[in-house]
């Protein structure tokens, strides 16, 4: 198949990655790194991180979460969370799936090809639209990036680094938003496209306890980690929330999924969970 | 502000059709009628080839997604002359709107009620919009590197494909700029950490390509177009990336070779293109090639046959000079001016394709 001259070397790494890690069971000490909660992690960080926990503990695997200041800079991909199970390093929800499921833990196995294809597109419209549109919302909006992102992005580092990095990740992602066509965009049509993204997810969900009804995915958890994060996050204002509010079951979802995988049996929500600076849900 | 600059003066349907056929070199082309009196809406797009009507994906979607709609357009083709060379491709223009972007052109069919979604379901509409995400970040980034990034393709088909249709001094800098805009967009976007160097960067998105054609497949099916009977945005979309993948003849093919092992989808591609797109259709398919083969070889037997024919056309005059075999000498001109109109009959077949 790899006619051209592209030499098929991450292929090769993720068919070793995966041969080893099919060798090994789950450890008990696996760690998942993400920044620090309460000062410095932004929401789409905190989106990511969230998805992945929600991920594991659907697929009941212990993790021990630890925050780092500089956990961007130990990821492989420079992008949180990342996990550290027995020898291995993996960053990012797409990957851990993959290593996850090379370990035999999956949760999209029961899905037929079709149902397969519609939650990789979901996955994709998810990435493509809410994650873009909070990285455009923390980076591009003056407002916020002047209150929020520039504060807490910079919290561990003192001057100069501190206003050399929150320019550095200002540029990439406006480079980021320039190439992919969302340069010219104003936040009212942002806003407009979390709200189109919302009545997808809604209109897809229905009223299906899941997205593919009684188990969850990999799908379930990164549509989690995004809108509970955007629900109990405070900004500058409350427009990015009220367009998920609308949808009264994706509020519903984002409550089933914290109380059957994040809250403890006494019923009090996990401390882990509540970001500080958001809100009780509604 | 009226930019509709390039429309046939006339309204109504007989009186454009007549004008396109009087005067067959102009660009701008009608695709339907319209009603008297309503402005024309233009869509600017790269033109086409390779039996396609467009080679750009995103115009070929935007010129699908018109004809399941019915949307009736005055088609310009870019050629970027200097008074046209502002802006982006595919572009709209209606009164004085000015609309890029295929999402928002879509968008502004739908307001005009040239709607090809009507028969979906609002969650067929969500499902819509899951996939043409999955299209724009699993698959055109691979497309991008197929056409414009491949040095190979890109020096013996795109850029000279692109260069022929763009005036002399800008043949030169253009496609270079769409070049490094294409780069520029997969580095940007799949160009992260883990992988440093460009392989392993084109090893990833040619794996996620080819794993987002295998969901298309499994997503087809059976059935003729993505939503049931009738073609709708989803179709427009994805046959506007594959269409060309599958019909332009590159040297670099592995994208291409992994589509082609898709029948299904082939024949998506094949279906739109033989319903909604005849006119296009004949010429670079492979029978199309043959057609072609075959009326060259027609002209050059009756190129051969006229020279043969004048030469006796001559001798018989000369000789009809002193002698009173004139009937025959009519006769032989006779003929000749038969084979002389259906010499000119051919060449312009083989000329229009």
């Amino acid at each position: 198949m790899w006619s051209g001259g592209i030499p098929a070397m991450s292929l090769v790494t993720d068919a070793f990655v995966s041969q080893i890690a099919a060798v090994e069971p789950w450890p008990e000490n696996a760690t998942l790194y993400q920044p620090l909660r309460s000062e410095q992690v932004l929401l789409s960080d905190n989106a990511s991180c969230l998805a992945v926990q929600a991920f594991l503990r659907m697929c009941n695997l212990p993790v021990q979460v630890v925050c780092r200041a500089n956990a961007e800079y130990m990821s492989p991909s420079g992008k949180v969370p990342f996990i550290h199970v027995g020898n291995q390093v993996v960053s990012e929800l797409g990957p851990i799936v993959q290593f996850v499921k090379a370990k035999g833990h999956s949760l999209s196995d029961g899905l037929d090809e079709v149902q397969k294809a519609e939650m990789k597109a979901y996955m994709e419209l998810v990435n493509n639209m809410l994650l873009t549109a909070e990285l455009y919302i923390q980076w591009c909006d003056e407002a916020t990036l002047e209150e929020i992102t520039q504060p807490r992005y910079s919290s561990p580092y003192s001057w100069p680094l501190n206003s050399i990095l929150v320019l550095q990740k200002k540029w990439e992602i406006k480079r980021k938003m320039k190439a992919i066509g969302w340069g010219a965009k104003s936040l009212r049509q942002v806003y407009e496209d979390v709200d189109q993204c919302c009545q997808a997810l809604s209109q897809r969900l229905g009223t299906q306890p899941y997205f593919f009804n009684k188990q969850p995915t990999e799908l379930d958890a990164l549509v989690f980690g995004h809108l509970f994060t955007i629900l109990t996050t405070q900004l500058t204002n409350d427009e990015l929330r009220e367009k998920v509010k609308n949808y009264s079951n994706l509020i519903a979802f984002c409550r089933r999924i914290e109380q059957n995988y994040f809250e403890d049996h006494d019923g009090s929500s996990s401390s882990s969970l509540r970001l500080p600076k958001g809100p009780a849900l509604p | 502000m009226c930019r509709c600059g390039s429309a046939p003066p006339g309204d109504g349907r007989g009186v454009r059709l007549s004008l396109r056929q009087e005067i067959p070199d102009r660009r701008s082309v009608v695709v339907a009628g319209l009603p008297r009196g309503f402005p024309v809406m233009e869509l600017r797009y790269w033109g086409g080839d390779w039996g396609l009507p467009s080679v750009h994906p995103e115009c070929l979607a935007v010129l699908a997604y018109a004809k399941f709609g019915g949307a009736p357009l005055t088609l310009t083709p870019v050629d970027y002359t200097w008074a046209s060379s502002q802006g982006e491709v595919p572009l709209l223009i209606h009164k004085d709107d000015v609309i890029a972007l295929p999402v928002n052109i879509l968008s502004y069919f739908r307001k005009q009620k040239y709607n090809a979604d009507y028969v979906l379901s609002a969650r067929e509409g969500s499902d819509t919009l899951a996939y043409v995400a999955l299209l724009e970040e699993k698959l055109l980034p691979a497309i991008l590197h197929t056409f414009w990034v491949d040095p190979d393709n890109y020096s013996s088909v795109t850029r000279p494909w692109y260069a022929s249709r763009i005036p002399f001094p800008l043949r030169f800098y253009l496609p270079g700029r769409m070049y490094r805009e294409a780069l520029n967009r997969i580095l940007v976007t799949k160009g992260q950490p883990p992988l440093y160097s460009m392989n392993e960067v084109e090893a990833q998105i040619y794996k996620d390509a080819k794993e987002c054609l295998n969901l298309l497949s499994n997503r087809l099916g059976r059935s003729q177009f993505f939503f049931g009977d009738m073609p709708t945005t989803l179709d427009a979309f994805v046959f506007g990336f594959l269409a060309p993948l599958y019909k332009a003849r590159l040297l670099k093919v592995q994208l291409q070779e992994h589509l082609k092992q898709l029948p299904n989808l082939c024949d998506f591609c094949d279906h739109v293109l033989c319903v909604h797109f005849t006119e296009h259709t004949e010429g670079t398919s492979p029978a199309g090639q043959e057609a072609i083969d075959a009326n060259l070889q027609k002209l050059t037997q009756l190129v051969n046959k006229e020279s043969n024919l004048i030469e006796k056309v001559i001798t018989c005059f000369l000789l009809s000079i002193d002698s009173s075999n004139q009937f025959a000498c009519i006769s032989l001109y006779l003929h000749y001016m038969r084979y002389k109109y259906c010499l000119h009959q051919a060449s312009t077949k083989v000329l229009v394709k």
